[in-house]
C-alpha cells in the first residue's frame, strides 16, 4: 500500500466504511466475526494473514469473500510439493510478434494480484515459499534482472492445516514473521452450525457477493488508519508488550522467561501499532488506545514466539503464554 | 460520535481530576501522619511510664512536626495535566484521548489541525461528560478510620500515663543491689582461723630460703605446684597467703598447704597484712619472677597475676546448696571441678554431692609429709645450685 490514496475520507467515514465491510463479510462467514475482524485489520494495515485451521472451516472461501467484497483482484496458488518458484512469480516465455519479431516476455504469475490467496502453503517447497519472500516485503518481484511492481494493495492470504503435517515444510520463522496476522479458525458454535445451513447449503455466497469497496477506496481507509494519533503512554505500552515477550530482557514477563526461547521482533512492534490504528479507527477514534494493542496482540505475536522444548512437550500453546504475558504486561500499564 | 457540548469540558474535567489526586494524596499524608502521632504518643507514653519523662506537650510537639512533614509533602504533590490526563484515560474510560490530546496541543487549537486532531478534540469532548460523571462515581475510601482510632488512642492513654506522678522504675532496687543480696557476703575470719593462717604462713616460711622471698613458683614438670609465701619470706616477715595460691596448689596432683584456708566447702582469701617497707600489704603475684616457670609464656603469664594486690575479702560460696549446672557456671571454680572429676574417675553426676575446687581442710596439725618436705628440700638444692 505504497501509493498516495486517491483522496480523503473522514474518520467517521472510513469507520462505516470498515463496518460495512465486516457486516458484509459477516453475512457470508457465519459464527467467525472475530476472525473477520482481525482479517479486515490486517488488510486495511496493509499486513499479510497466515489462516490457520482444519479443513472444511471456509478459510478459501472467506479469502474470496474479502476479495469480492472489496472489489479486489483475486488470485489463488494452490501449493504442492512440485510446485515451482516460477509458477508463483511468473516466468518469461518465447512469443512471437506478428510483425515476426522474436523475444522473451515475462509472463506474471499469480502473485500479480491484489489479494493472493497461497492455499496450504507449507505443503510448498522452502525454494518456493522463500519466492514469496520479496513479493510480500518489498511488494515486487525480480525475474531476470527486471523488477516488476506488485499491484497495490497487495496481500497474502495463506492457509495451513495444522494436521497432516507428512510431507509438509513448515515455514521458517523468517518468513512467518512477514505476516502480520496469524489467525486461526475456531469450529463454529451450533447457532452458526445452523445458521450455516440457510446461508450456503445451495450456493456459494462469495461468488455473487457485490464489492461495497474499490481498491482505491481501500487505499484511502489506509491512509486514514496510518494517520491517526499515537501517544507516547501507548508507544511505550506497545514497547513493553514486545520487551515483555523477550525471554532474556530485563522487562520479560515471568511467563516468557519461563516458557519462551525466542520473543517477537521488531518488526512486531510495527504490526502492532499498524494494526492498532486501524481497531481505533473501527472504534471511531482517530487516536490509537492501550486496548487497541491488547486486541491485536495475540494475532500480531502468536507466530512471533517461539516456545522451549519442554514447554511445547508439555502441551503448551503460544497462546497461553501469550495470555500470561498479556496479564503481566496489562497490570504494568 | 456526539458534538462537543463546550471546549471548556476537558480542561475542566482534568481540574476535576486534579482536585481528586490532591485529595487522595492529602488523605495519604494524613494517614501517614496519624500512624506517625499514634506511634509517637505511644513511645512517648512507654517512655514517660519508664524513665517520668517527657512530657504530653513535647511527644504532640513532635507529633505536630510529623503532621508539619506530612502535609508538606502533600503539597508538593500536586498533580499536573498530564498526571490527570493519564489518570482519566485509565480509569474515567478516556481511551488515551486526553493525554493524547495534550501531547497534540490545545484543545482549541486542534480543531484548525489535521483532521486527526479534530477527530480527537471533539471524541474528547463528547467524552469528558461520562469521565466526569464516572469521577464522581468513582469513590475512593479515605482510610482514614483506623488511624484516627489509633491516634486517638495513642493521644489518651499517653494523656493518662504522663499525668501519672513521675516516679520512673527505676526507684526500685536497682540489679546491682539485687545481686548484692544474693551473693553471700564475705564473712571475716575468725580469730581461730587467722592464728591458723599465720601459723601455716610461718611454717612454710621455714621451707623456702630467705634468698627466694616473695615468690610462688611452680614446678612445671610434674605439675606439682607448691604455694609458696607471698610477700617478703623470712622468719621475721610478715606472710600473705592468698585463696588463689592456695587454689593453685590444689589443682591437679598438687599439694598445698595454704594458710587461712578455710573449711569444707569455702574457698578463702586472706589477707595479712605485712610490713614491708614500702609496700605494706602488698605482695608479688605467685608464680611471677624469672622463676615463675621455665617458659617464656609463664613468666609472661604470671606477670598479670592478680592475686594480693591490696586487701582481700574472704568470699564464702555455699557450694552444697549449689547444683552441677550452677557450679560449673561459677568462674570461681571453673579450673578445677573438671580436673577433681577426672582424677577421681567419677562420672559429673558422682562429684555432685562434693564442691569439687573444695581444698582440703585446714587443720591445725597440718604438716607436711615427708615426701613433701623432701620435695621442698629439694627443689631448694635446686634454686641454690642453680647459677
Amino acid at each position: 500500500m505504497n501509493a498516495a490514496p486517491a483522496g480523503e475520507i473522514s474518520f467517521a467515514d472510513a469507520q462505516r466504511r470498515l463496518l460495512e465491510v465486516r457486516a458484509l463479510l459477516d453475512s457470508v462467514i457465519v459464527g467467525q466475526q472475530a476472525l473477520v475482524a482481525d482479517l479486515v485489520t490486517a488488510v486495511f494495515a496493509g499486513g499479510h494473514v497466515l489462516i490457520e485451521g482444519l479443513p472444511g472451516l471456509g478459510k478459501t472461501h472467506l479469502a474470496k469473500a474479502l476479495a469480492a467484497a472489496l472489489g479486489l483482484q483475486f488470485s489463488r496458488v494452490q501449493c504442492t510439493p512440485d510446485l515451482m518458484p516460477a509458477d508463483v512469480t511468473g516466468s518469461e516465455v518465447y512469443t512471437t510478434s506478428p510483425g515476426g519479431a522474436s523475444s522473451f516476455v515475462f509472463r506474471p504469475g499469480p502473485v500479480f494480484a491484489q489479494l493472493l490467496l497461497v492455499d496450504e502453503i507449507n505443503r510448498a517447497t522452502p525454494r518456493t515459499q522463500a519466492a514469496l519472500l520479496e513479493a510480500m516485503q518489498e511488494m515486487q518481484v525480480t525475474h531476470a534482472g527486471a523488477c516488476h511492481r506488485l499491484p497495490t494493495p497487495f496481500c497474502v492470504l495463506a492457509t495451513q492445516n495444522p494436521i497432516e503435517l507428512e510431507g509438509t515444510y513448515p515455514l521458517p520463522e523468517a518468513q512467518l514473521d512477514r505476516f502480520m496476522f496469524k489467525l486461526k479458525v475456531p469450529f463454529p458454535a451450533r447457532d452458526s452450525l445452523r445458521a450455516l445451513l440457510d446461508v450456503s447449503l445451495d450456493r456459494e455466497p462469495a461468488d455473487t457477493l457485490a464489492a461495497i469497496a474499490g481498491p482505491d477506496e481501500v487505499l484511502v481507509i489506509a491512509a486514514a488508519c496510518r494517520s491517526t494519533l499515537l501517544a507516547e503512554r501507548c508507544k511505550q505500552a506497545a514497547v513493553s508488550l514486545v520487551l515483555a515477550t523477550q525471554p532474556d530482557g530485563g522487562d520479560a514477563a515471568s511467563a516468557a522467561r519461563q516458557h519462551l526461547r525466542y520473543g517477537a521482533s521488531p518488526r512486531a512492534l510495527q504490526s502492532l501499532v499498524r494494526a492498532a490504528r486501524v481497531r481505533a479507527v473501527m472504534a471511531g477514534r482517530s487516536h490509537v488506545d492501550v486496548a487497541d494493542l491488547e486486541a491485536v496482540a495475540r494475532p500480531v505475536l502468536r507466530h512471533r514466539v517461539l516456545l522451549r522444548l519442554e514447554s511445547e512437550l508439555d502441551g503448551l500453546d503460544p497462546d497461553a503464554v501469550l495470555e500470561s504475558v498479556l496479564d503481566e504486561w496489562r497490570s504494568r500499564t | 460520535m456526539n458534538e462537543p457540548t463546550t471546549d471548556a469540558a476537558v480542561p475542566a474535567l482534568l481540574a476535576a481530576v486534579a482536585r481528586r489526586l490532591w485529595r487522595e494524596r492529602a488523605a495519604v499524608a494524613a494517614r501517614a501522619a496519624l500512624w506517625a502521632w499514634a506511634a509517637i504518643m505511644a513511645g512517648a507514653a512507654a517512655i514517660h511510664f519508664v524513665a517520668g519523662r517527657p512530657g504530653f506537650l513535647a511527644a504532640a510537639a513532635l507529633g505536630a512536626a510529623a503532621w508539619l512533614a506530612a502535609l508538606a509533602w502533600a503539597a508538593m504533590q500536586r498533580p499536573g495535566r498530564a498526571e490527570s490526563a493519564l489518570y482519566a484515560d485509565r480509569f474515567l474510560g478516556g481511551a488515551s484521548a486526553y493525554s493524547t490530546l495534550l501531547e497534540a496541543g490545545a484543545t482549541t487549537a486542534a480543531r484548525d489541525g489535521a483532521p486527526a486532531l479534530r477527530w480527537l478534540a471533539q471524541w474528547a469532548a463528547a467524552a469528558a461528560p461520562a469521565s466526569r460523571r464516572a469521577l464522581e462515581a468513582r469513590r475512593v475510601p479515605s482510610g482514614l478510620v483506623r488511624p484516627l482510632a489509633t491516634a486517638g488512642i495513642g493521644t489518651v492513654v499517653a494523656a493518662v500515663v504522663m499525668a501519672l506522678p513521675a516516679e520512673p522504675l527505676v526507684a526500685m532496687d536497682s540489679p546491682t543491689a539485687a545481686v548484692d543480696g544474693a551473693v553471700p557476703q564475705a564473712e571475716p575470719l575468725s580469730l581461730d582461723e587467722s592464728l591458723l593462717a599465720e601459723t601455716l604462713a610461718a611454717e612454710l616460711a621455714t621451707r623456702v630460703p630467705p634468698d627466694d622471698p616473695g615468690r610462688g613458683s611452680m614446678d612445671p614438670a610434674d605439675g606439682a605446684a607448691v604455694a609458696g609465701p607471698l610477700g617478703t619470706m623470712g622468719s621475721d616477715a610478715p606472710t600473705a597467703v592468698s585463696a588463689a595460691s592456695a587454689r593453685q596448689a590444689v589443682s591437679g596432683d598438687s599439694v598445698a598447704r595454704g594458710a587461712g584456708l578455710t573449711g569444707a566447702g569455702e574457698a578463702a582469701a586472706v589477707e595479712i597484712d605485712g610490713d614491708r617497707p614500702g609496700q605494706p600489704g602488698v605482695a608479688p603475684a605467685p608464680g611471677s619472677g624469672r622463676e615463675a616457670g621455665a617458659s617464656r609464656d609463664d613468666a609472661a603469664a604470671g606477670e598479670g597475676s592478680r592475686a594480693l594486690q591490696g586487701p582481700m575479702t574472704v568470699v564464702r560460696r555455699e557450694l552444697h546448696g549449689m547444683d552441677e549446672a550452677d557450679r560449673r557456671a561459677d568462674m570461681e571454680q571453673s579450673g578445677n571441678y573438671l580436673d577433681d572429676a577426672a582424677a577421681a574417675g567419677m562420672t559429673p553426676s558422682a562429684v555432685a554431692p562434693v564442691a569439687p575446687a573444695r581444698p582440703p581442710a585446714a587443720r591445725r596439725e597440718a604438716r607436711l609429709s615427708p615426701v613433701e618436705a623432701a620435695y621442698v628440700d629439694a627443689w631448694r638444692a635446686a634454686r641454690q645450685e642453680a647459677p
